[in-house]
């Protein structure tokens, strides 16, 4: 047998391991957003989940994912099926950074200039992550607006690369959440209502995931 | 406080790579003007135009606002044959037509797309 017929045997051969035994797809899985939706506290649940470990701090104050963040290896189950998904939590996209909002937040003047600082290469740094993306989730926060040009930016920059995408409506304990918003601006994507801080429909949004890996080239 | 409104026909800079136009929208932003552009920016040129302005965040400069309008929007309510022309001229010249406004976050507090214009509320 020649060396293409070996490889030929083979990826039959792992084919008909995973149609007999379950199959096990591997991809990153990134977590977008405005800051202060909510991707920290979603990243902390799914990896709590199936880890059994935090990804990251989550707090009030904005920008406080200042760097990307990469848990390796979660495994989720169901039924058969497995995946292998690296999770990257971004720090939070927007048009600007002013240090004077964090003095509101009673951080010390010298400190919102550094947080400042550092929010701003922490949004160069999602953006550029975004060519490294198999698939990912647009977190919003389900009781403002969704209608705005940074959801509008990520998701079309994740159209132009073909991207899978999941758009994840947070905050859906809070009573003025309206999930249905979300969907009418955004009607192309299948949108999943959650509460992070609640762990509720975290059953649907990795149904979800499952759905969304098989777009996953 | 006096706001200085700026209409940038796109024709007008075109022909310019991506990162000069960048650059010129971002300087005109810096002098403290609100720029409107008779044009939707793609994705790929919005999300170099946000980390070209987080190149340039400083204590005076904390970056900028943004809203676009597309010509869908515009013209949701206008009659079948406005419609029909706006698709027309879109398929002729495969401009993406819209409007596109920026400004300085230091004087702009929000830009709020409304169904069919743009609201502007200074600081």
């Amino acid at each position: 047998m020649n060396k293409f017929g070996r490889l030929s045997s083979l990826f039959l051969l792992k084919r008909l391991v995973g149609l007999l035994f379950g199959s096990k797809k591997k991809f990153r899985l990134g977590i977008y957003g405005p800051p202060n939706v909510g991707k920290t506290s979603i990243a902390n649940k799914i990896s709590v989940d199936w880890l059994g470990k935090e990804v990251g701090v989550v707090s009030d104050v904005p920008h406080e994912t200042r760097e990307v963040q990469e848990v390796e290896h979660l495994r989720l189950k169901e039924g058969s099926k497995e995946l292998d998904i690296n999770l990257i939590d971004t720090p939070g996209i927007s048009t600007k950074v002013d240090y004077e909002d964090f003095l509101k937040y009673k951080l010390k003047r010298k400190d919102a200039k550094k947080r400042a600082m550092e929010a701003t290469k922490g949004i160069i740094e999602a953006i550029k992550w975004l060519d490294e993306m198999d698939a990912v989730l647009t977190v919003m926060d389900s009781t403002i607006d969704p209608y705005t040009q940074v959801n509008i930016t990520i998701l079309g920059n994740l159209e132009v690369r073909k991207i899978p995408v999941l758009v994840v409506a947070n905050k859906t304990d809070l009573k003025n959440s309206k999930v249905q918003r979300i969907k009418n601006a955004f009607p192309q994507y299948k949108v999943v209502g959650v509460s992070a801080k609640n762990g509720d429909n975290f059953t649907e949004l990795y149904e979800a995931i499952f759905k969304l890996s098989k777009k996953v080239k | 406080m006096r706001l200085s409104l700026d209409f940038m026909p796109i024709d007008k800079i075109k022909n310019a790579p991506m990162d000069k136009r960048i650059e010129l929208i971002i300087s005109k932003v810096k002098e403290d003007k609100i720029i409107v552009f008779n044009t939707l920016f793609k994705p790929e040129e919005e999300a170099v135009l946000i980390k070209k302005t987080m190149e340039n965040v400083n204590k005076r400069f904390p970056g900028i606002e943004i809203c676009s309008l597309s010509n869908n929007d515009l013209i949701k309510n206008a009659s079948l044959l406005t419609k029909l022309r706006s698709f027309m001229v879109k398929l002729l010249t495969g401009s993406n037509q819209g409007i596109t406004v920026i400004g300085p976050a230091k004087i702009i507090k929000k830009l709020k797309r409304e169904p069919d214009s743009i609201s502007l509320l200074t600081k």
